[in-house]
């Protein structure tokens, strides 16, 4: 019989023993927990509570993590409705942890492969508790049967996001509401100091770990650019750089898994994963091309079939991404895959006319990018983009329209420059959910307190 | 895989029963034995961490011996080390007596074997050794006093509160066992208040949280009283059988309306009011006063002032109500117990010299006279790290001839020696222990052999006996032989007194004292001299010189008291102790180290740290007359203005321990160490 856990937020103390539990039952190094205690209100506003949340895996039902593993490898125990990772099949592409919001699958950097909480369903199946939940000193931690069609209970900080979670929670006594205090709002100055800490820390993505994929998605872009601008315009392509780059992007994103012997396997999701699709695509994409590049003239079928090939490879790589950047679909970003490479065939088709237009949109994209993340009060790079704007899409454009031919091959080089700036803004800037994340925006950012209230109030009267 | 029941010995309330499974020698998982009604649900973070610690990579297993050079330690063999330590230990009996040996122990580990060092000791011919305790003293002898025991009712019963004060008491990190029962009484629908000048984990749990100024409880207690006097909510009854010294006491509170203690606490009238109202109007009521709060100059008085709330109201003696400070149930194997044990002997013996003050340990090192002393012996205590004025503690360890120290680990206090000696953990020798919270004796099974070289500290202490020539006969008396028969069959000598607890008996788990009692005082039965509840104390006046009603007096260290020393320095240094360590043990395991701020951080209030510069995150240092430590500012909106506060227990190798700022100074009475009683400045540090 599935079970949910059960967070009793009165009980819970924060002491992390559920921490310890867990690392020593699964024989995890220190530190390497599945469960993670986070603490609302770290800095103890006086106009919001202090409690913790203890999360693990939630063994959501719509298990996101199942659907994004291109290894088909995360998969449902029928007996304890636990989501687990076989780890023999995982190729360690990291992928489902992008797609998880609770961070629950962790890369284990000995065996490099993902783990994470099993629900300890070894204990279940002989009818004992999780280690966590058994080991809890104060019993905040349980579990409790699952009711169907009953979500997780709503607590600032956690949300549910449609994956129907496995935890629900026992809300504050009190309310949402801090203890009374005898001298916690003496100064009025004071409670006007915002509650959150400088945000930056826990990022699941960093552009450090996925420089392998910086230089595939540009290679992928640029590759069908390449293709799509020799069908256009009849430009060349090289028989030997062509296959070169390709082969080389392959074997970048390949050398970036921790299985990359597994690496096969990440095209057996087809289904459900767009990793998996973006990979057969690009395969796909790649062996037209080379059938094209080969072939006599006459083929020009071929080209236009890889062209296609191209678009919808390109197509799933920005969804690839869409699992991870909520807050604005690739497609819309002037880095997404489809932008970058509708730039970089204008470029090399050397049409002004083209790059005029596409370079347009993309710096129309681009601006207006910057502007929503300037008014948010979001770190906007002004130096970086002015460099990306000038050195990306003016000068190849102006260089075009003045130069032409001339300047063609200098034009192409800060255009892949500036395309890679944008790209590389694109990781700086994915806006990661992070239980973290949620629980820092769910605190008082100034002296809100009055907008914080109403917000605790809805909360709690959800159901 | 084999499962023990064994229990936890460190100086912690929850002394929990634990059942430990073991494989190939490795413990592989610790549970709770439910049988602990009082700790049941599970063990807490630190237990969990045993695994780790009995096979650490940092523990020690051999015998250890500073170089020449005094760069470090070289291992040595236990023949050499011990014949080292003899030689030394003769010389020095010679040249200026037995005395000139300091043996100083602290409270880090528990158990009826640990009096087979003092055994040795008057084996030898006597050592110095010193009297108080850093730990509970003032309490201890103010509840002594008041009650005439140190004993309340058992943990469990704080489900049938209906109002609970936990004063000066974190229990969510220093007694998590303790939050069970105050979740059970919330839920019943009982009341919570937390006194605290810091919001902590516990405070967010109740209602109200009242900030008095630290070291002001005293002041915060009696304003509460005329309170309760001035609206009549006395439970006279109760007062007329059983409280002695009513008058007097009323009379002196008459002084001190809700108006004085607030000017005086720093907590406005309408909560102190508000307090009153509810400690006269909601019964039962149950005080729990944390540690902490009894380690300033005035806190005798302070607690004895506390305690009178129960007293007033009737709340002594019944299910749900009562003071609880230290219950000491299970302490029928003392001959005389805690906090009279601590006190020197009124009449020396002339072997053992009770000298040096715990709360003064370095200056009373550094100025003990015929003989002065020589060396030093410690083992179960880190008093580098822990004991007031570190500073002055190094100096006095350093300006000895020798220095030998019984660890586990290389704490700061052993980086001193000159030879460090492997000490057991508790898996590795039985031994019998009480508790202070629950009233259990418990059998602390062996279900470990120790690893390496490693020897309880009975074994030291024979090798060392038979090195010194000592008779075989004497030492077969003194100390259990090596085996885990002769150990049991040493312990159950010492249980002969109380034929209903035996070894037997104790292996099946946890048992409760002979007479041990449910609620105490049922029988409203008071030890005092005048059998009753003695708000007013002659013992008080006559062993301490205090008043012998509670009165209250500034501590010797305030921003209040002008004093020129202190009067550049206006923070209120707190120095709480967390849930990640037992003074300064655990914190070196890689366990806690990953659930644990990684060093030092300083808890301020953002309107202190802007007036000083000092942004979150900042590092920051510390600092009085009297030394400085490092930290990292952590903002704190619900600290109260002027008060900061970094957790003791840090070793100075991961930033330096609080004691360097600190003053070994005794409490008002028993003897304790008034070492909370510190006021330091901040200022933001160069990186």
């Amino acid at each position: 019989m599935s079970r949910d856990f059960l967070l009793d937020l009165n009980k819970c103390t924060g002491c992390a023993a559920c921490r310890l539990a867990c690392e020593i039952e699964n024989r995890l190094e220190s530190g390497d927990s599945w469960r993670q205690v986070l603490t609302f209100n770290e800095r103890r506003h006086p106009a919001a509570p202090l409690y913790h949340l203890s999360l693990a895996c939630n063994h959501c039902g719509s298990a996101p993590c199942a659907d994004a593993c291109p290894a088909q490898t995360i998969k449902r125990d029928e007996v304890t409705g636990a989501v687990l990772i076989e780890e023999k099949g995982c190729i360690g592409c990291r992928y489902c942890s992008w797609a998880c919001p609770y961070e629950a699958p962790r890369f284990s950097e000995a065996h490099g492969v993902m783990t994470k909480c099993t629900f300890c369903a070894h204990r279940l199946a002989e009818g004992r508790e999780p280690a966590c939940v058994s080991l809890c000193p104060t019993g905040a931690l349980g579990t409790t049967p699952a009711v169907d069609g009953r979500g997780a209970s709503v607590v600032p900080g956690f949300h549910a996001d449609g994956h129907e979670p496995r935890i629900r929670f026992v809300p504050l006594r009190r309310g949402f509401r801090a203890p009374e205090m005898t001298s916690g709002l003496a100064d009025p100055g004071i409670a006007a100091e915002p509650a959150r800490r400088a945000p930056g820390a826990g990022r699941r993505i960093s552009l450090r770990g996925e420089w392998p994929l910086v230089g595939f998605t540009l290679a992928a872009s640029g590759l069908v650019g390449w293709v799509a601008a020799a069908m256009q315009c009849g430009i060349s392509v090289s028989a030997t750089v062509f296959p070169a780059l390709a082969a080389g992007a392959m074997a970048a994103s390949a050398a970036h898994l921790g299985q990359a012997g597994r690496s096969w396997r990440a095209v057996l999701n087809l289904r459900r994963s767009w990793l998996s699709r973006e990979v057969v695509l690009y395969g796909l994409f790649v062996l037209v091309s080379l059938v094209w590049l080969r072939g006599t003239p006459g083929l020009q079928f071929a080209g236009w079939a890889a062209v296609a090939a191209g678009v919808a490879l390109l197509f799933a790589v920005d969804r690839v991404y869409d699992v991870a950047g909520k807050e604005m679909s690739a497609h819309l970003h002037s880095a997404g895959a489809l932008w970058m490479s509708l730039y970089l065939a204008s470029v090399l088709s050397g049409s002004a006319a083209a790059v005029a237009v596409v370079g347009a949109a993309k710096c129309g994209l681009y601006l207006a990018r910057k502007g929503r993340m300037r008014k948010r009060g979001r770190r906007w790079r002004p130096a970086l983009s002015a460099a990306r704007v000038a050195l990306g899409l003016l000068v190849p454009a102006a260089s075009i329209v003045i130069w032409a031919e001339a300047a063609w091959a200098a034009a192409l080089g800060l255009a892949v420059v500036g395309e890679a700036l944008d790209r590389i803004e694109y990781y700086l800037e994915l806006r990661i959910e992070t239980p973290r994340a949620w629980m820092e925006a769910a605190l008082p950012a100034d002296d809100s307190r009055h907008d914080l209230g109403v917000h605790w109030v809805r909360s709690n009267h959800e159901p | 895989m084999t499962v023990y029941t064994t229990a936890c010995p460190r100086n912690c309330y929850s002394t929990c029963t634990m059942r430990v499974q073991v494989q190939d020698g490795r413990i592989r998982s610790i549970e709770a034995h439910p049988a602990n009604l009082a700790a049941g649900e599970s063990v807490c973070l630190k237990g969990l961490s045993y695994i780790e610690r009995t096979t650490s990579k940092n523990r020690l297993l051999y015998p250890l011996r500073r170089k020449a050079d005094g760069s470090g330690f070289d291992r040595v063999s236990w023949a050499e080390a011990l014949r080292v330590i003899a030689s030394r230990l003769e010389a020095l009996k010679t040249a200026h007596g037995p005395q000139s040996v300091l043996y100083y122990t602290g409270s880090g580990t528990k158990g009826l074997l640990n009096s087979v060092g003092m055994s040795f000791w008057r084996l030898y011919g006597g050592c110095t050794t010193t009297y108080g305790d850093l730990c509970w003293p003032a309490g201890l002898e103010a509840t002594r006093l008041t009650l005439g025991a140190n004993e309340h009712n058992a943990p469990w019963d704080l489900a049938n509160a209906r109002l609970i004060i936990l004063w000066g008491k974190n229990s969510a990190e220093t007694n998590v066992h303790q939050m069970v029962f105050v979740q059970q009484a919330l839920e019943r629908g009982a009341r919570l208040v937390v006194v605290d000048p810091r919001r902590t984990e516990t405070a967010e749990k109740a209602e109200l949280l009242v900030q008095p100024r630290p070291g002001t409880d005293g002041a915060l207690a009696l304003g509460i009283a005329h309170q309760l006097i001035a609206t009549d909510r006395v439970d006279r009854a109760f007062v007329e059988r059983h409280v002695l010294g009513y008058p007097e006491f009323r009379d002196m509170v008459r002084g001190f309306p809700p108006e004085k203690a607030a000017e005086i606490t720093d907590v406005p009238a309408r909560y102190i009011e508000r307090l009153a109202q509810m400690i006269g109007t909601i019964r039962p009521l149950t005080i729990c006063a944390g540690f902490g709060m009894q380690r300033y100059s005035n806190s005798g008085q302070t607690m004895r002032a506390l305690i009178a709330l129960t007293a007033l109201t009737g709340n002594i003696g019944i299910a749900g109500g009562g003071w609880q400070f230290a219950n000491l149930q299970s302490a029928v194997f003392d001959e005389v117990k805690d906090p009279l044990a601590f006190y020197p002997p009124a009449e020396p013996d002339g072997v053992i010299r009770v000298a040096v003050s715990t709360a003064r340990l370095g200056r009373d090192m550094l100025a003990t006279r015929n003989p002065p002393l020589k060396m030093a012996w410690v083992e179960r205590g880190n008093p580098v790290t822990q004991n007031p004025e570190t500073h002055t503690v190094l100096e006095a360890f350093r300006s000895l001839e020798f220095r030998v120290v019984v660890d586990q680990f290389l704490t700061d206090t052993a980086q001193e020696a000159d030879i460090v000696l492997p000490a057991k953990t508790f898996f590795e020798q039985s031994d019998v222990i009480g508790a202070y919270w629950h009233p259990y004796i418990q059998f602390k099974q062996k279900i470990l052999e120790p690893p390496g070289e490693v020897k309880p500290e009975s074994e030291i202490y024979r090798g060392l006996a038979a090195q010194l020539g000592m008779p075989a006969e004497q030492i077969e008396e003194a100390f259990p032989g090596p085996s885990e028969a002769e150990v049991e069959a040493w312990l159950e000598r010492k249980l002969r007194s109380s034929p209903e607890i035996s070894l037997d008996r104790l292996r099946q788990g946890p048992l409760l004292p002979p007479g041990a009692q449910e609620v105490a005082f049922e029988d409203f039965v008071f030890p005092t001299p005048s059998g009753k509840i003695e708000l007013l104390s002659l013992e008080a006046a006559r062993r301490w010189g205090a008043d012998p009603l509670p009165v209250y007096g500034e501590p010797v260290e305030s921003v209040r008291s002008g004093d020129l020393a202190t009067g550049r320095y206006q923070l209120y240094f707190m120095t709480p102790n967390t849930k990640n360590r037992i003074h300064s043990q655990f914190g070196n395991l890689e366990m806690i180290g990953a659930v644990s701020e990684p060093g030092p951080r300083l808890q301020i209030n953002p309107k202190d740290a802007r007036a000083r510069g000092i942004a979150d995150g900042d590092p920051v240092r510390v600092f009085n007359g009297r030394g400085s430590m490092q930290a990292e500012a952590s903002w704190d909106f619900s600290l109260k203005p002027g008060c900061v506060a970094i957790t003791n227990g840090w070793w100075i190798s991961e930033g330096g321990t609080v004691n360097f700022l600190s003053l070994g100074r005794e409490t008002d009475m028993g003897h304790g160490a008034a070492f909370h009683e510190n006021l330091v400045e901040v200022e933001k540090a160069s990186e």
